[in-house]
């Protein structure tokens, strides 16, 4: 029957007029058995009752009915988890981490991988850099880097007109702002008259940077972006043709102060450059080096466009530090504005598309292990349950119906878990915004709508499939003669798998989360070699036009030694040669590139870092004063060249320092005295081996790559805008952000936030699989001696011992959960091979750990089966014979 | 709360007896509402008395499931009733009910007197 709205009102006036004859032929019933017209309505419709109840219930199910019964399944599913509430958290919380990992991996994915920039045409969109070829590390490889450009390079640029739709430059700094007794620090971007224009964004209200705004003397102008708007102005409509008084320094003195207008405000999804809180004008005489954004004309190619650029742009100079004059490098917006840190270090290791689906795989597992989990409890309590289905479907409900309820059940677990789930991942999302390695390649996940979105399709699918596992069992019971029996067989079944199933994850997971511990421990043991608390790093300082190296390294590490906060300063620089090798034997020679650590050190670096100082002894002002040919070396290298020897008074061959190509040619090596041996301290690189390490005095000639050390008294957070005050005066301009990249710690804490991490998530996916094998061999067991009092009543009376008996009831879960570990060592072999890279100095099969795991989830299986067939032992045969 | 199952709980059980009872009196032939109530009344030597709130609801029911279909005709005293026959399908229906009836009867019967063991499972 067709049921659509249109016949409701049709079908109600049937009704009326149904009901109007009943009472009609009940009248006229009664008038031929003699009663008055009167008396026999009356009568008739006293009896037909209520008419307004016969017309609800009909409705209701009409239309209704089906809605009324969901409402009843989910109330009745809510009473019969009130009744286990045990039940109910232990399932609602593993389906909440198996879904906040979830959802948090697919926040992150989407962040970096999905979400599409909110431009029109965004492929066409691409940021123009200039390249220098300059070494990274001194021990490293040439590399070429991209960067910004100087102004001179930009305007090249930005005349070649026809390469482009059109180009404006892009410079980063930051702005002081004196409000409310304090003052803020504003991230700002100084573009050019075309910039939103390339973007295709027009302004919430008020304008954009006009060409006008962009001469020299023109009055300041800034227009903000949402967020800053909403947040500091509270969303005031009115803020245009506002003056507000930014300065250039932290400390507002007259030249530095100026007024800005805010000429508009930003909708909320422009934000490039990221997280900025307003864009001003470009002005022509800056200084500032920048990068250009651009769009390509339709058809165009990135390629065609960089050698359009690339032939104006070679008689160019060459860049500080560069071999090779400057290059340039298109890269599409949305590359760029993800992976503009990529090159540095280990970051791109730690974070890449590859490790992005790999631990989207590992929580995916995770989430299955726990409905695998949950529908095991629920198949388990539907056993003990049994009775009341029999009776409901004696009492003529349909199979369908009771598909539905325990569907129904697994679904509000889902919901709850689902619910609790997001909000963990909210917290986490949160969390791995903080992640060095995302915030570094500007990948800022949130829970936005296409998040939830997927948290929703995620939680149906999880209730679907929870609620499934039971109805398995169910749907077997195919009407045959005895269906509590079959359906008892089918459900002993699938219940024996699931558990042999969860028992090999829950190895799977402990053996992993094993491996990872304990390779964080070696490396929190490991340590750096040197104390990095409250240290920050300012790597490629600026040389003020005119100053000696020199002098610039005494007054940077003087200046910076006078700022409050600060407790003592240094520095180093790291240089590549060939490989240092004993006197005598060029064999132990650096092999590979990160072998050997070649470092000039400025005075006080070992005491600044706090390298212990295992024989010997430090640096004299004497060997500063005179050169001496002395050396430093780490422990590894004092191993490796005498072994059992007194390093101390031995004699190494330094290849002379390779600053520029071709240059080691032109010195004699060096030979060099060892006067003491130190710790092997990890200047940059905390995962893999350590590295050979040999300090000499540093020379009268610090080169492009010499880095500062400075180690507060208290948190460096606090102290760094002081400190990059100070060094804005000591270079003579400010710090270029976007250049040289801002102070920062040492990346050594945020290499190890991630091992940690994700150590510390697994071991908590180890802990819950582990809890819930547990749970559910206790159950298989407690319902098997449950199962089977009688018998062991009967056995015991017949003279049974109590270890056959624990046998007997146990032997069913010990066998399974036999076959589970047997599963889970294969499991974690898979799994070690996955984690293969996350490891420095542990084996991924570390047999250790693989065997330890092992004895634990078997301790773990014998207790939860010793604990309920203990009962077993202490039945009495006269009770348990009377049972029934 | 605790009244509305009560109540919802009692339908669902006399459901499946009473629409056992609408499609028994059907298979004497096309029927309305009235004369289904008073068939009933009288065959069971008034010990079954139908009530009307929920005579009509099953009658609706059992038409939605196309066991029994409905038809608009005049009465034998020019009156518009609507009388209901039963389908192919509740001929089908008809039978498995009467054998779910009689299984039910034997559980219940079985189920009042005190029980004597249980097998092994």
């Amino acid at each position: 029957m067709k049921r659509a709205w249109w016949q409701f009102g049709k079908r109600e006036d049937d009704l009326s007029a149904e009901i109007e004859s009943h009472i009609a032929m009940a009248i006229a019933e009664r008038v031929a058995r003699g009663e008055s017209v009167d008396s026999a309505t009356a009568a008739a419709r006293r009896q037909f009752g209520n008419r307004e109840q016969v017309r609800a219930t009909s409705r209701d199910m009409w239309g209704w009915v089906w809605l009324e019964q969901l409402m009843l399944d989910f109330r009745y599913a809510g009473r019969k988890l009130r009744q286990a509430p045990g039940f109910a958290a232990v399932a609602a919380l593993s389906l909440a981490i198996g879904i906040g990992g979830t959802v948090t991996m697919y926040a992150v994915i989407d962040a970096a991988d999905i979400r599409g920039l909110p431009y029109p045409n965004a492929d066409q969109l691409v940021v123009v850099e200039q390249t220098a070829t300059v070494r990274q590390r001194a021990d490293g490889p040439q590399v070429v880097r991209a960067s910004p450009a100087p102004p001179a390079t930009t305007a090249i640029w930005l005349g070649s007109t026809h390469t482009f739709t059109a180009m404006s430059r892009v410079g980063l700094g930051e702005l002081h702002w004196p409000h409310d007794d304090e003052t803020e620090t504003l991230d700002v971007a100084s573009i050019g008259p075309e910039f939103f224009a390339i973007l295709g964004a027009t302004p919430l209200f008020g304008r954009v940077i006009a060409p006008s705004d962009t001469n020299s003397d023109a009055p300041g102008v800034i227009a903000l972006s949402y967020s800053f708007w909403r947040e500091r102005f509270g969303a005031d409509r009115h803020i245009v043709g506002r003056q507000i008084q930014l300065d250039t320094a932290e400390t507002p003195s007259p030249t530095s102060h100026e007024l800005y207008t805010v000429i508009g405000v930003m909708p909320d999804q422009i934000d490039y450059p990221a997280g900025m809180h307003g864009w001003i004008a470009d002005r022509s005489g800056s200084h500032a080096w920048a990068t250009v954004l651009a769009r390509l004309p339709d058809g165009k190619t990135a390629l065609a466009a960089t050698s359009e650029l690339q032939a104006i742009t070679k008689d160019l100079p060459a860049p500080p530090g560069s071999t090779t004059p400057p290059g340039v490098r298109l890269t599409g917006l949305r590359k760029f504005v993800h992976s503009k840190w990529s090159g540095r270090d280990d970051v791109e290791t730690i974070d890449s598309p590859e490790g992005r689906f790999a631990r989207l795989a590992i929580v995916l597992f995770v989430l299955v292990i726990a409905m695998i989990n949950v529908g095991n409890l629920l198949l388990a309590r539907s056993a003990s349950r049994g009775h009341e289905i029999a009776v409901r479907t004696a009492l003529g409900a349909s199979r369908k119906r009771l598909a539905q309820q325990l569907i129904i059940e697994g679904g509000c677990l889902a919901i709850i878990g689902g619910s609790i789930g997001v909000a963990l991942a909210k917290w986490a999302i949160k969390l791995s915004g903080t992640f060095g390695a995302l915030r570094g390649n500007g990948i800022v996940p949130a829970l936005d709508m296409r998040v939830l979105a997927f948290a929703l399709a995620l939680t149906a699918i999880v209730a679907l499939g929870t609620g499934f596992i039971p109805v398995l069992a169910l749907v077997r019971t195919s009407g045959a003669e005895s269906p509590r029996a079959t359906a008892g067989r089918a459900r002993g079944k699938l219940q024996g798998a699931l558990l042999a199933a969860q028992v090999a994850a829950a190895l799977t997971l402990l053996t992993g989360a094993g491996i990872l511990g304990k390779e964080l421990l070696r490396l929190q043991k490991q340590g750096f070699g040197f104390d990095p608390k409250n240290v920050v790093w300012f790597p490629n300082l600026q040389r003020p036009a005119g100053m000696k190296s020199v002098e610039f390294r005494e007054s940077v590490l003087f200046g910076l030694q006078r700022v409050a906060g600060v407790s003592s300063v240094s520095e180093y620089e790291l240089f590549g040669n060939e490989g240092f090798y004993p006197l005598g034997d060029p064999s132990k020679a650096g092999k590979t590139i990160f072998d050997h650590q070649y470092v000039a050190i400025a005075p006080g670096f070992i005491k600044n870092l706090r390298i212990p100082v295992l024989a010997g002894r430090d640096f004299t002002d004497a060997d500063y004063a005179s050169a001496a040919p002395v050396a430093l070396v780490s422990s590894s290298v004092a191993e490796r060249f005498w072994p059992g020897q007194n390093p101390l008074g031995q004699q190494v061959i330094v290849p002379p320092p390779m600053r520029r190509k071709g240059d080691t040619l032109k010195v004699d090596p060096l030979t060099v005295t060892v006067v003491g041996v130190t710790g092997n301290p990890r200047l940059g690189r905390v995962l893999g081996p350590a590295p050979m390490t040999l300090m000499r005095p540093t020379s009268d000639k610090p080169g492009f790559g010499a880095s500062y050390l400075v180690r507060t008294v208290g948190d460096p957070d606090a102290a760094l805008p002081v400190l990059r005050h100070a060094l804005n005066a000591l270079q003579g301009a400010p710090l270029d952000r976007a250049m040289y990249g801002t102070a920062q710690r040492m990346g050594i804490d945020r290499q190890l936030t991630e091992q940690r991490v994700t150590t510390r998530a697994l071991v908590a996916f180890a802990a819950i699989a582990l809890l819930l094998a547990a749970l559910g061999i206790h159950g298989l067991v407690a319902y098997s001696v449950a199962q089977r009092t009688r018998e062991i009543g009967i056995r015991m009376a017949l003279g049974a011992e109590a270890r056959s008996v624990l046998l007997l009831v146990t032997r069913r879960g010990l066998s399974l959960a036999a076959i589970g570990i047997v599963l889970g060592v294969a499991g974690a072999f898979a799994l070690s091979q996955a984690i293969r890279s996350m490891l420095y100095g542990t084996s991924p099969t570390d047999p250790v750990v693989f065997a330890g795991s092992a004895i634990l989830l078997g301790t773990v299986v014998l207790v939860a089966s010793y604990l309920p067939a203990r009962r077993a032992t202490r039945v009495d045969p006269m009770i348990a014979l009377r049972v029934d | 709360m605790a009244k509305k199952p009560v109540h919802q709980s009692r339908i669902e059980m006399l459901q499946g007896t009473l629409d056992l009872l609408v499609l028994q009196t059907l298979r004497w032939g096309p029927q309305h509402g009235y004369g289904i109530a008073r068939m009933i009344q009288a065959n069971s030597q008034q010990a079954l008395q139908v009530e009307t709130g929920s005579l009509y609801p099953a009658l609706h029911r059992l038409e939605k499931k196309k066991f029994i279909a409905a038809d608009w005709e005049q009465s034998e005293n020019n009156q518009r009733v609507r009388v209901y026959r039963l389908t192919a399908a509740g001929k089908k229906q008809l039978a498995a009910e009467q054998s779910w009836w009689a299984k039910l009867s034997v559980a219940i019967a079985s189920l009042a007197k005190p029980p004597v063991g249980e097998s092994d499972q």
